[in-house]
């Protein structure tokens, strides 16, 4: 790991990691905004956290899954954010913590 | 603000009025990125990273996943091909994100997009999922990421000086945060019947391709299965401010 070759990594994972946030932006600029591109991307919008999310939880240790399920029932429950990420976190560092 | 009294704001905040509450909205979720730069820099340390190197990655960078996902490729003299085609796997979720912020920022010029986008993280780009005023979510999207970012910054300096005496901040669930989030920002943003297709769908393409193939690949693929078949559902969800 010479510092000219760390160099170039931070520059490519830099200009890489750039490309990625602003090009969405960028290839919408030539697509119309009809009412199906509308509803593609509000679902989308959506289902980048579900594609993101379920592949986790399920790969996941089963503290962070019932966690997970705590979070859920909880944001059911109140709809409350916060208190609802508090109470999964809260549960998976205290199965941990007894474990 | 206290009326009556003329109180002088800045140039910023009068052509971002939601600048504030962005600001504001994301600090409880800061406290959880610090931890997360912490684990980064722990991590990073051990793998031999130098200390300017790490904190270079999380200052001009600013992804988490990808960092930890590069590092083995790094510490093995991975080719620069490799690492950036590494690193668009696992980032392309952002464009994705960016292709749905359009709507919001369609008005603006494509220069001062470019400017608003440098912090478009997992963490501000769910909170705005959920907020129905235009003006707070271009705040989240801005401020809400100089926060992460100040948070990420932060969390990644402490992990340098200090990570040797905290150990595995996993123990205290730190590494739950981010997908226990995302599913309080799916409850909350879920509509009933119109979500139930795309998301299922969304959640079975991207479930059935990392179980197969592994790698970064799922999250794209899978959300814009999703998207699709909201397009083809036709369920328009109007969150226009």
């Amino acid at each position: 790991m010479t510092p000219e070759y760390l160099l170039a990594v931070l520059a490519v994972m830099t200009a890489v990691t750039y490309a990625t946030r602003v090009s969405g932006l960028a290839a919408m600029r030539f697509v119309p905004l009809t009412p199906m591109v509308r509803d593609f991307l509000s679902g989308m919008a959506n289902t980048v956290l579900v594609a993101l999310v379920v592949p986790v939880m399920i790969g996941g240790d089963w503290p962070v899954r019932l966690g997970g399920a705590v979070a859920i029932a909880v944001m059911v429950a109140t709809r409350n954010n916060l208190a609802s990420i508090v109470a999964g976190v809260a549960t998976v560092a205290m199965i941990r913590g007894v474990v | 603000m206290p009326s009556g009294k003329p109180l002088k704001r800045s140039v910023m905040a009068n052509h971002y009025p939601g600048i504030r509450y962005g600001a504001l909205a994301v600090l409880p979720f800061c406290i959880t990125v610090v931890p997360f730069g912490i684990a980064w820099a722990v991590a990073a340390q051990a793998a031999g990273f130098p200390d300017w190197m790490t904190m270079a990655m999380s200052v001009f960078v600013f992804a988490g996943a990808s960092q930890f996902a590069a590092m083995e490729l790094i510490g093995a003299q991975g080719s620069l091909l490799a690492i950036a085609l590494l690193t668009f796997a696992v980032n392309a979720r952002h464009v994705l994100m960016g292709t749905t912020l359009y709507p919001d920022l369609r008005h603006r010029s494509f220069a001062r997009q470019c400017a608003m986008v440098p912090t478009l993280t997992d963490a501000n780009y769910a909170l705005m999922q959920t907020e129905p005023s235009l003006t707070r979510r271009i705040g989240l999207l801005m401020a809400g990421g100089w926060m992460i970012w100040l948070a990420w910054v932060l969390g990644t300096m402490i992990g340098l000086l200090f990570g040797g005496v905290l150990g595995d901040t996993n123990r205290f669930g730190f590494d739950a945060v981010m997908p226990i989030f995302f599913l309080v920002v799916l409850v909350a943003a879920y509509k009933g019947r119109p979500s139930l297709l795309p998301w299922t769908s969304a959640a079975l393409v991207a479930v059935a391709w990392h179980q197969a193939l592994g790698g970064y690949w799922h999250v794209l693929v899978g959300a814009v299965v999703g998207g699709a078949v909201n397009a083809w559902q036709g369920a328009r969800v109007d969150r226009d401010a």
